[in-house]
């Protein structure tokens, strides 16, 4: 395990570089050799189906699980898994993820906190921040996806897309480098879906650098810059959202897509 | 059956009993509260410890869960001092039995309690940089003890009743005081009639503050 800064990133380099992923767990193999690049600024959907790897793919690049092989590079943090992963301090992991947001399926918010202290939290504790300051930035974060009037409240208190909007919140007041996204509307009602996704595309309009595994077909297709295929712990096919939904070269990744093509582009939920 | 009851007499022990109850109460509070220091101690050495920490400390706990108190009290009492060559007193033997056996009991609530919160709790404090110690304390042990505290306040039911045993190495506790008086009187029928009123007037309090909280927690 090697954690090397390397000297000032090129400017036409890829921000998030991974290369050659694998992860087991036990002896189930979900990642087989996964890499994919991505661009400041952009946006990555992960589709592919269930158990294809896209969510294990997608926390070892936020280092919640830790690959057995394969490289990440974000910006110029660099790590290679392919010597030992012990050596992975808990330390040197979580200031990594501080600096890459998550935001998850089941919202993980901290039921006995209120939903401002929620989003200060990383900000007091890890950062170490004076509480005045921390309130502003959260408070500016609640703003953001339209959570201000609701600061006081707890999570058990909220709709499934208020908590969801607290989650990415939460995860914006670190200011991550990159907004990691495992498939973040699918345990919400269908009519609360809508107001998480608005503020993804608010924050894609922003220029945030964003990852997500999605079952969204529409919204990859329209909001996102890139989209990645796998399926069974591999990449199948990538390349822009427009090429990938409308030329896919694969047939493996035309059948998965086939539902949604069929039915008309409409939004279609999995 | 023509017994006559005669509880008259007692009057005159009410120093004894009284004795009795602060012994029984001090020992139950004082060994509760070492118990629960000593179980969270091994519960979070378990935890966060490796597994030369982990191992020791599970047999440690397995050991005083799956003996019954009884025996260790006698064994603290009687086989210690023979092993070591260090002379136990009765109260030290009794100190130490309590605390270990309710610490073996509170370290496995503690297990649990922290088992109980949900993986993702972890996930959402590690994503922002949490680190193990710092997850702990901020995110997992407040709402965990919420769990606990139900199975912490039974347990501290049992440490109560659980110190009758002590009687058995002389130490001076309410039981003790009864068999006393028994034997002074020969009127065992009033004298751990009013044993039994009197732990019950103890405890009874105590189990019902324990369901107001458990009502409370549950809002």
């Amino acid at each position: 395990m090697n954690v090397e800064p390397t000297a000032g990133a090129a400017a036409d380099r890829p921000m998030i570089e991974v290369r050659d992923l694998r992860k087991s767990f036990g002896t189930n193999v979900v990642l087989r050799g996964v890499s994919v690049e991505v661009q400041r600024g952009s946006v990555t959907s992960l589709i592919g189906p269930s158990g294809s790897g896209k969510s294990t793919l997608l926390r070892c690049c936020n280092l919640l699980e830790i690959p057995d092989g394969g490289q990440i590079r974000l910006g110029d943090k660099f790590f290679d898994f392919s010597a030992s992963k012990k050596s992975l301090s808990d330390r040197q992991a979580a200031a990594y993820r501080a600096e890459t947001g998550m935001v998850f399926q089941h919202f993980n918010l901290f039921p006995h906190m209120s939903v401002l202290q929620n989003v200060i939290e990383g900000l007091l504790t890890v950062r170490r921040m004076p509480a005045k300051q921390a309130r502003e930035i959260g408070l500016e974060q609640l703003n953001k996806v339209g959570m201000t009037d609701k600061q006081g409240d707890y999570p058990g208190q909220l709709s499934g897309g208020q908590k969801q909007r607290v989650a990415i919140a939460r995860a914006l007041a670190m200011s991550p480098e990159v907004l990691l996204l495992d498939e973040v509307t699918s345990a919400l009602d269908p009519e609360l879906v809508d107001e998480v996704l608005a503020v993804i595309r608010q924050l894609a309009a922003d220029g945030m650098t964003m990852i997500l595994v999605t079952h969204e077909m529409a919204f990859a297709h329209k909001v996102c810059d890139k989209v990645i295929f796998i399926a069974d712990g591999v990449v199948v096919e990538s390349g822009g959202a427009a090429d990938v939904f409308e030329n896919a070269k694969h047939e493996r990744t035309r059948q998965f897509l086939a539902r949604y093509n069929r039915a008309g582009h409409a939004e279609v939920r999995a | 059956m023509n017994y006559e009851w005669n509880f008259g007499f007692l009057w005159e022990y009410r120093s004894l009993i009284l004795t009795g109850i602060l012994t029984t109460v001090g020992f139950a509070v004082g060994t509760t509260i070492l118990g629960l220091l000593v179980g969270v101690v091994i519960g979070l050495g378990r935890l966060i410890g490796g597994p030369w920490l982990r191992l020791p400390l599970t047999g440690f706990v397995e050991l005083f869960r799956c003996t019954p108190l009884l025996v260790q009290l006698v064994w603290l009492y009687y086989a210690l001092p023979v092993i070591s060559g260090i002379q136990v007193s009765a109260f030290l033997a009794a100190t130490l039995a309590l605390t270990f056996y309710a610490s073996s009991f509170f370290a496995e609530i503690f297990r649990g309690g922290v088992a109980s919160i949900d993986a993702g709790q972890w996930d959402g404090a590690r994503a922002i940089g949490m680190r193990r110690l710092q997850i702990l304390q901020r995110v997992i042990l407040p709402q965990a003890f919420r769990n606990m505290l139900p199975a912490i306040m039974n347990q501290s039911v049992m440490q109560l009743k659980n110190t009758s045993l002590v009687s058995t190495v002389a130490v001076a506790d309410l039981l003790y005081q009864g068999s006393i008086i028994t034997s002074a009187t020969y009127r065992p029928l009033e004298v751990y009639t009013l044993v039994a009123v009197l732990y019950f007037l103890v405890l009874f309090p105590l189990t019902r503050l324990s369901s107001q909280l458990e009502k409370w927690l549950a809002r």
